[in-house]
């Protein structure tokens, strides 16, 4: 059955279910209700919950429609745009309750569905659905016919990806706790990429096909101290990919002008990649309290994917292999290549309560992994001059492993006050290499180590004060990249303030600050992020609420860095302040109905520094109540984008949808 | 002799023999069914409460002690009348809240990395999010993703605003919640991001594509994650990157001579062959050509 038979059946299930409920009819009138029985239940309606849809109008993007696709993508016509519906069996026989959470069918970006079904003591069953359409056409700044007018990129997508989860847990005791769980993914569809010969590239057509299956199986022993899960899952993965181009077609590619007399095209292209790949993991988690003032916690997570994949290359027009300065008019590239990565990570961990008012809570981690890969392969040149055969061959390797202590100490000074400091110890190394060596960058190590010292607090008096922060250092001789964290300091303070019972404030601030001073990195990191929170809600009757939050984050960031072609040394400079403002402000509109109500407000973004941009979402909506079963909706959106540096991406419409409400 | 009696003492305490309360000695198990008589409304909906299975638990021993299996036993209580008398897991400190949580739901699979998490050390206990009397849905925490994206945001305001900015994963929209890639309840990974297959990252659940093994790896996938390059939350740079052009991302990390080893403490990445002219175009975008730079299977320049 296909997903919107699936649809059909739930919107006809919550249609009947607005019928008046024939009311049950109890095998024994006469037997009392025990306390354990639910007096609410059985007088429930059997479905409750709300389903919204309507039609959406758009006016046309004004400026760049790829663009709009790109950031927003949302359409015209009918849809179903929300449904959050819970249907109750008055039986309990097959389920105590279905609860189903919808939105966006009709063809919109983003569809989403969830069913959760739940028989008490018996079984628990949740499943999700979501359908994403990924559309990216953003113009490239470095596409060299960008200055003839051209706006095309080379590299864009129209792709959707189907997302399934399901998971079962059954409960045939309340010690044993088996569960099974299937995940699906998808994504397919076309797009632009280049294809890349030497010295020149050619964007040409794509197609993709991804595929990716998760199975998983599981049990939890729950036992009053001790407890145990045991996971074993496996996946499968598929990814089929496509470039072409038909014979015959002149594609002169990126090259502006000729290499060494000749001039590079492609002519037609036949290029498939297909990707196999498989895995299995193994999850064990265990945790003990072995007494009242000892947690003890462990787990130890095991995974080898692997991949085999075959390639295919065709491709007909003028050429050049620059290494051997050989000039070739076709190529038959046949290449099979295989990996696998075996994955573990562990941690074990312990919560000492060494006074009613003090915990240590220490911890150990280690994660390593082994990437090793081969490949071989012919690549056959045909040219002017005869054929030449290249044997290619490869041999891979990437190791990672990271680890770390912690220890931290909590004190709970008052009912109010907890402060906490610790210390963690981080280390790890990583190796990669490809042989044989060819270029500058066959074979590459680095160490990593880190003492990080931190500390924090948190003050709470009831609901009414909360304040809390910590702060974190860390110092370092290694580190693996030069824009990792080396010697850094980061904190963050957050509050909220509840002024009376409908009214609280709140406010965050957090900083990082990274230095390597190396002097061929130079790195120097600073970001900042403060925002601010209202929310007020007074009583129903005032008629009006309230809630909006203002953040202003800055990014500023300076390293050294080499320009290829001079091998100079220039500086990288990034400047990020962006400053966001969201904020909805409701009224009840009691003339036209107990619950009608109007709510304008919006998202607004506006930055400036290396990439100045503003991106405004204005949205106003009513809701009046027609019947007491139905009320009408109208959403009134606005999308503008607007870039400084690239206009030509700017664009801007009017979204204006309206429908009915059905309250079952 | 009194130096050895304060020695001995700070040793049990220590070992936590000492008893820390006669109090709750004194105090008996009544039954929700009491429970009832005062506090009706709240009884009544908790018919449909998750927790009412604890009233049917013979098993352990919880037989009718729903409400008491949280709240303790409520013999003073029912005497006194005073709220002094009954535990409130909502005002009590957080690390107090999640041991009566934890007393029950330590070993749910969810759980996993706990000890780690940065909701526990911060004292974020778990009724600020889990509402034990919020049964108008049935659930005790919010589940539709909008929901849950407000409840994160309460805390996250700036996370949140990062989510506003132009390229961004579609929260806002309802499309993904926050617990689709962090696990609130802590993971082996930072940040309490999901785990995928065991112990890759969450990421790679919808960019399967991207999860490998590759014969030809990028090594930042393996060592510092996305985040090496991506603004996972938002961005004002497409493709959510942590700059503005694409080059920059990658020639802050590829500008090692390979004899300045020593002198930068042996990090990765060389600079790229003098032919990438970067006054050309065709240069100022890396990806166009190393169009496979999550890592390949076939080119170990990540060309194709």
């Amino acid at each position: 059955m296909t997903m919107k038979n699936w649809i059909w059946l739930w919107l006809c299930l919550a249609v009947r279910g607005q019928e008046a409920p024939r009311p049950e009819q109890p095998k024994d009138q006469t037997t009392p209700q025990t306390a354990s029985q639910s007096p609410v239940a059985v007088q429930e309606p059997w479905v409750t919950g709300t389903l919204d849809f309507g039609y959406r109008w758009r006016t046309d993007p004004g400026g760049n429609a790829n663009m709009y696709r790109s950031l927003v993508d949302l359409g015209e016509g009918p849809k179903l745009l929300n449904g959050d519906l819970s249907f109750i069996d008055p039986t309990h026989r097959w389920f105590d309750q279905i609860d189903t959470r919808t939105a966006n069918w009709g063809d919109d970006p983003y569809t989403t569905l969830n069913v959760a079904i739940r028989k008490r003591r018996v079984y628990d069953f949740t499943s999700t659905y979501r359908n994403l359409a990924y559309f990216n056409n953003i113009p490239s700044f470095a596409n060299p016919l960008l200055d003839h007018g051209v706006l095309s990129s080379e590299r864009t997508y129209d792709t959707r990806s189907r997302i399934n989860s399901f998971e079962l847990t059954l409960f045939p005791s309340t010690r044993i706790v088996p569960y099974l769980a299937y995940d699906r993914s998808s994504t397919y569809g076309n797009g632009v990429t280049p294809f890349v010969s030497d010295q020149n590239e050619y964007a040409v057509p794509l197609r993709t096909n991804v595929f990716n299956n998760n199975m998983r199986g599981g049990v939890r022993v729950e036992l009053s101290r001790y407890h145990l899960t045991v996971e074993q899952g496996g996946t499968t993965f598929r990814d089929d990919q496509t470039l072409f181009q038909s014979p015959g077609a002149n594609n002169p590619g990126n090259r502006d002008g000729l290499y060494l007399g000749t001039s590079l095209s492609l002519n037609g292209l036949s290029q498939t990649s297909t990707v196999r790949g498989s895995s299995v993991y193994t999850k064990v988690l265990g945790t003990a309290q072995p007494t009242d003032w000892l947690a003890l916690y462990g787990q130890y997570l095991y995974t080898w994917p692997q991949t085999d994949t075959n390639y295919q290359q065709a491709n007909s027009g003028n050429f050049v292999l620059q290494s051997q300065a050989l000039f070739f008019t076709s190529q038959h590239f046949l290449l099979t290549s295989t990996a696998q990565a075996p994955h573990q990570a562990g941690n074990v961990g312990a919560e000492f309560r060494l006074h009613p008012r003090l915990r240590l809570v220490t911890s150990w981690l280690t994660d390593r992994i082994h990437v090793s890969g081969d490949s071989t392969g012919q690549n056959r040149l045909f040219g002017s001059s005869g054929t030449q055969l290249i044997n290619v061959g490869n041999t891979a390797e990437l190791r990672n492993d990271y680890n770390h202590v912690e220890g931290e100490m909590f004190w709970d000074v008052t009912r109010h006050l907890i402060l906490r400091g610790g210390y963690r110890y981080e280390w790890g190394r990583t190796s990669t290499f490809v042989l044989p060596p060819a270029g500058l960058a066959s074979q590459d190590i680095a160490d990593f180590r880190r003492n990080v010292i931190k500390g924090g607090f948190s003050y709470r008096t009831g609901t009414r004060i909360s304040v809390s922060g910590d702060a974190e250092g860390a110092g370092t001789d290694a580190a693996y990249f030069r824009t990792s964290l080396y010697r850094y300091q980061k904190g963050r303070v957050q509050g909220s303030y509840q002024a009376t019972p409908q009214l609280t404030f709140s406010a965050m601030f957090s900083a990082l600050n990274n230095q390597n001073s190396a002097p061929s990195i130079n790195l120097d990191y600073f970001g900042t992020q403060s925002s601010g929170t209202v929310l007020w809600n007074p009583a129903a009757t005032k008629g009006i609420g309230f809630q909006g939050t203002y953040t202003y984050a800055v990014v500023r960031s300076s390293i050294s860095f080499l320009v290829p072609q001079t091998l100079e040394r220039d500086k990288s400079q990034y400047r990020d302040r962006g400053h966001s403002i969201q904020g909805m402000l409701d009224f009840a509109l009691p003339r036209l109905g107990a619950k009608a109500k109007l709510s304008a407000g919006g998202n607004f973004f506006i930055s400036s520094g290396s990439r100045p941009t503003s991106y405004f979402q204005p949205a106003g909506k009513l809701i009046v109540p027609v019947t007491h079963v139905a009320a009408w909706i109208t959403e009134w959106a606005y999308y503008g984008y607007a870039e400084s540096f690239y206009s030509y991406e700017n664009f801007r419409t009017h979204l204006i949808t309206t429908g009915v409400r059905i309250t079952f | 002799m009194h130096s050895t009696n304060v020695n001995i003492l700070l040793i049990l305490v220590l070992l936590g023999i000492v008893p820390r309360t006669a109090q709750s000695a004194t105090k008996t198990y009544v039954g929700s069914d009491v429970c009832q008589a005062c506090h009706e409304d709240i009884f009544n909906a908790f018919q449909k409460d998750p927790h009412k299975a604890v009233d049917l638990d013979k098993t352990r021993g919880r037989e009718n002690h729903a409400c008491e299996g949280c709240h303790g036993p409520a013999s003073a209580h029912l005497e006194t009348l005073s709220a002094d008398d009954i535990v409130n897991p909502a005002k009590l400190l957080a690390s107090r809240t999640d041991e009566t949580c934890l007393a029950c739901h330590r070993n749910q699979p969810t759980h996993a990395g706990r000890i780690q998490s940065g909701h526990a050390r911060s004292g974020v206990a778990c009724t600020s999010c889990h509402r034990m009397h919020q049964t108008q849905t049935g659930s005790l925490v919010a589940r539709k993703a909008t929901a849950v994206n407000q409840e994160c945001a309460g805390c996250h305001l700036s996370v949140w605003a990062a989510f506003q900015r132009p390229y961004a994963h579609r929260l806002p929209q309802g499309a993904m919640s926050c617990t689709d890639c962090h696990n609130p309840h802590g993971s082996v990974l930072l940040k309490q991001v999901r785990t995928f297959a065991a112990n890759e990252p969450g990421c790679f659940k919808c960019h399967s594509d991207l999860r490998g093994p590759f014969t030809f790896e990028h090594a930042p996938m393996r060592t510092e994650g996305c985040q090496s390059c991506h603004e996972p939350h938002g961005s004002a740079n497409p493709k959510m990157l942590t700059r503005a052009e694409a080059r920059f991302v990658c020639l802050e990390c590829h500008a090692n001579l390979p004899q300045q080893e020593a002198e930068t403490s042996k990090v990765i990445g060389v600079v790229p062959p003098s032919f990438h002219d970067l006054r050309s175009p065709r240069y100022r975008n890396c990806t166009i050509c190393h169009q496979k730079i999550h890592g390949s299977h076939v080119d170990r320049n990540l060309l194709r």
